[in-house]
């Protein structure tokens, strides 16, 4: 085991990039490639490895992130074609422009796309969608904003391609596809139920009175003025790249039962959308956003040098020493622990660096199954917390800044997004015990 | 993390522009009423498909058919006796048909004369491909071809293969939508009427070159080629939504595909490829050459295209 003051350095150098991460004065990929830089010199030169592991580190996360590529250039195109916005405005069109069937319609939207298409496109879809619904019936985006960029999280435990946390985790892991619809999907449905009705609760307020029958008229007319054709670019173009899109959530199915990749997949997937989707593939290409990839090259980098300096062990063995090795105070330390830290970190790094942490904890003895779903839980739902805790927040909220003009502070935030999260975790905290005293958590094969 | 916020900016503006265009003024189109078809002959071989798909369109709107042709006055005799014919092969089939004969000297004015006597709301033409391609050069349509689409003020079918049967040409229209004018919608609101029972590909088209020339032109402003490409095919939605919604509420199968192009390649190629009809917007005489593209595509296609030019009559 390397010296303290190694494990204190490396320590210093993950915490510093990751607050660069959580709060952007310099490009989270830039602070991540930094980090990794630093953390590669100080490796070779205080002899932790030789810079040949660095290689052997990538390597071993380069399924990642052919996942993240695959699906990224797959969601990239499908998202595309319009569908989404199509059927975006039929909901909206279904409302009557009502405002609490609107604030219901629009978060159930928010849950259903972000399950299939990940957070960034539904996001932006539906924000955009929300704030010129709004700007038509004259209602506040704030609570719709406030409210879709809470429950997107809890849409992002559904499968295992709806978030980056669950790829990441389920990847490492090995975690098979089917056990995301067994173990999160039912809990991704309970913990939307609870953001529901608690921010029903909290933004009541917001919501107002319900409206005259004179004024319902009004709102009807004025969301029938929505033309949802005007979206429709090439419906040839979204029923193929549907197709593949279901194609390709079939294959994460099936693909370990052949002894195949889910990177595989997803690339197969990506390479089928490029060649019948029509779309120009250089353009498609160019459109998957590279900063994620090298922003992930960094973060394994230092994760993996972090590793090796020995302190993620600490950590681990920490956590056993305080829950005594109990795998249900285990399992809760975890939930919480990577709920709180998304809340204020961003949940990429907390959930890449739980899985060290979690391996080591499997070492000593500890079953790792109920853990992993921990930290998928807790990581995906913590990014409630804060304002920048989870993408849906960081797109929701700078946008009701940027084009509505309204702030919405931290404490404010937090109020609301704390308290949610507190009750979820509560909740979760509850189901996984229920799911490990009955034994229901499926073994994860390998 | 996967997006900066300066990403998030830019995206989420241009999504809320898109749902903002949802909002404009909807495009109403107008339900065309094929009360009378014309239909020109001119002894080709062409003759047999225009008369079949006539009757054809006849039988699906109910409508009357006027068999006229612009044969010279010395032909009068043989002339008279074979629109005779066709007349009577057409009523045998239950078309309700007859024969205009007209007192004009230049066939294109004998065939706007029946036009006008009829009162027909489409001309259905033989013209076929490449004929008289010695004489007249590779880049005419023929002299009486272009007066006619020049001059008519209904839409004008032109045949330009003995091809296939007229369900097969109907079954697929293919719309060619390159700017929002009326004449643009009128063509969309024939190519939905012609499109029931079966299906239709919109192919609406920004001119390739005039992207080039604009972007030459609005370099120094900062647009950049993309901005005006998607500034161009954002001008074409109000009227491809219409056709859209139309087609679903007619329950038409309708695919759109949006592209920035060689005009008239890409209309040819798609209904060379796929077979069906063509239908756009046709062009005044005094039009300049590269507003033909009506022109160019009957030069090029062997299918049947159909031009319109005015407004539907409601």
């Amino acid at each position: 085991m390397p010296e303290t003051y190694v494990m204190a350095i490396f320590a210093a150098v993950m915490i510093l990039t990751y607050i660069g991460i959580a709060y952007e004065r310099i490009h989270k990929t830039t602070a991540a490639l930094l980090g990794a830089g630093t953390a590669i010199l100080l490796g070779v030169s205080l002899g932790l490895f030789p810079y040949g592991t660095v290689y052997d580190v990538l390597k071993d996360d380069l399924n990642i992130i052919g996942v993240i590529v695959g699906t990224g250039i797959l969601v990239g195109i499908t998202s595309r074609s319009g569908l989404f916005q199509f059927i975006g405005i039929k909901i909206v069109k279904a409302t009557g422009g009502d405002k609490i069937r609107l604030f219901l319609y629009l978060n159930l939207l928010t849950f259903v796309f972000v399950s299939f298409l990940t957070i960034v496109p539904s996001m932006l879809i539906i924000v955009s969608l929300t704030l010129v619904a709004c700007r038509v019936l004259e209602y506040d985006p704030k609570p719709y904003l406030i409210s879709e960029a809470i429950v997107a999280n809890s849409g992002a435990l559904t499968t295992y391609a709806s978030s980056l946390p669950n790829l990441i985790i389920g990847t490492a892991a090995g975690i098979p596809y089917v056990q995301f619809l067994l173990v999160s999907a039912p809990f991704a449905f309970i913990s939307f139920a609870l953001a529901y009705g608690l921010l029903r609760f909290f933004l009541r307020r917001d919501l107002g009175q319900k409206p005259s029958t004179t004024s319902l008229q009004e709102m009807r007319e004025r969301v029938e003025r929505f033309d949802e054709w005007s979206v429709v670019r090439d419906r040839t173009f979204f029923r193929r790249s549907g197709v593949i899109l279901l194609g390709t959530i079939v294959g994460f199915a099936v693909a370990p039962q052949f002894g195949i990749g889910l990177d595989f997949v997803a690339l197969m997937g990506a390479t089928a959308a490029l060649l019948l989707s029509g779309i120009d593939t250089d353009k498609a290409i160019k459109q998957v956003n590279w900063a994620i990839v090298l922003f992930f090259v960094g973060l394994f980098t230092i994760i993996a040098a972090v590793e090796a300096s020995g302190l993620l062990e600490v950590v681990a063995l920490a956590i056993t020493d305080l829950t005594g090795g109990g795998p249900m105070a285990t399992q809760g330390v975890i939930l919480w622990f990577s709920a709180g830290a998304s809340g204020f970190v961003d949940n990429i790094p907390v959930s890449a660096t739980m899985i060290p942490i979690v391996s080591t904890m499997g070492q000593a003895g500890l079953s790792m199954d109920p853990l992993w779903w921990s930290v998928i839980i807790g990581s995906n739902l913590g990014g409630s917390i804060t304002p920048i805790g989870s993408i849906s927040c960081v797109i929701a909220l700078h946008s009701l800044e940027t084009e509505a003009d309204t702030r919405v502070s931290w404490p404010e935030f937090i109020k609301i997004g704390g308290i949610i999260v507190a009750v979820q975790m509560v909740v979760a905290t509850a189901y996984l015990f229920l799911l490990s005293t009955f034994n229901m958590i499926p073994t994860i094969p390998g | 993390m996967e997006l900066g916020k300066r990403d998030v900016e830019k995206i989420v503006e241009e999504q809320v522009e898109a749902f903002e265009e949802a909002l404009l003024e909807r495009v109403r189109l107008v339900e065309p009423t094929p009360r009378t078809i014309l239909l020109a002959l001119d002894h080709s071989d062409q003759d047999s498909m225009a008369t079949s798909l006539g009757a054809e369109i006849g039988r699906r709107h109910n409508a009357v058919i006027a068999v006229t042709g612009g044969f010279p006055d010395e032909m009068e005799e043989e002339a008279r006796s074979y629109l005779s014919e066709a007349s009577h092969r057409l009523r045998e089939e239950g078309i309700d048909a007859r024969t205009l004969w007209a007192p004009e000297k230049k066939s294109f004015d004998k065939i706007l004369w029946a036009q006008r006597e009829s009162g027909a709301d489409i001309l259905i033409l033989p013209a076929p491909y490449f004929r008289d391609i010695e004489t007249l050069g590779e880049d005419s349509i023929g002299t009486n071809l272009d007066v006619i689409l020049a001059r008519s003020p209904i839409p004008v079918l032109v045949i330009r293969n003995p091809g296939p049967e007229p369900e097969e040409v109907l079954d697929r229209i293919h719309l060619a939508i390159f700017d929002h004018t009326p004449p643009s919608q009128a063509s969309a609101e024939w190519a939905i009427l012609l499109a029931g029972g079966g299906r239709m590909d919109v192919l609406a088209l920004v001119e390739e070159e005039l992207v080039e020339m604009m972007e030459e032109a609005l370099v120094s402003e900062g647009i950049t080629e993309e901005d005006l490409e998607e500034g161009l095919i954002r001008s074409l939605v109000p009227l491809v939504s219409a056709v859209l919604r139309r087609c679903d509420d007619a329950d038409i199968p309708c695919d759109v595909d949006y592209v920035t192009a060689d005009l008239v390649d890409t209309i040819t190629r798609r209904a060379g490829r796929r077979r069906g009809m063509i239908v756009l917007r046709g062009y005044e005489a005094r039009d300049r050459p590269g507003e033909k593209v009506a022109r160019e595509v009957i030069l090029r296609s062997r299918a049947p295209v159909m031009v319109v030019k005015e407004p539907t009559r409601s």
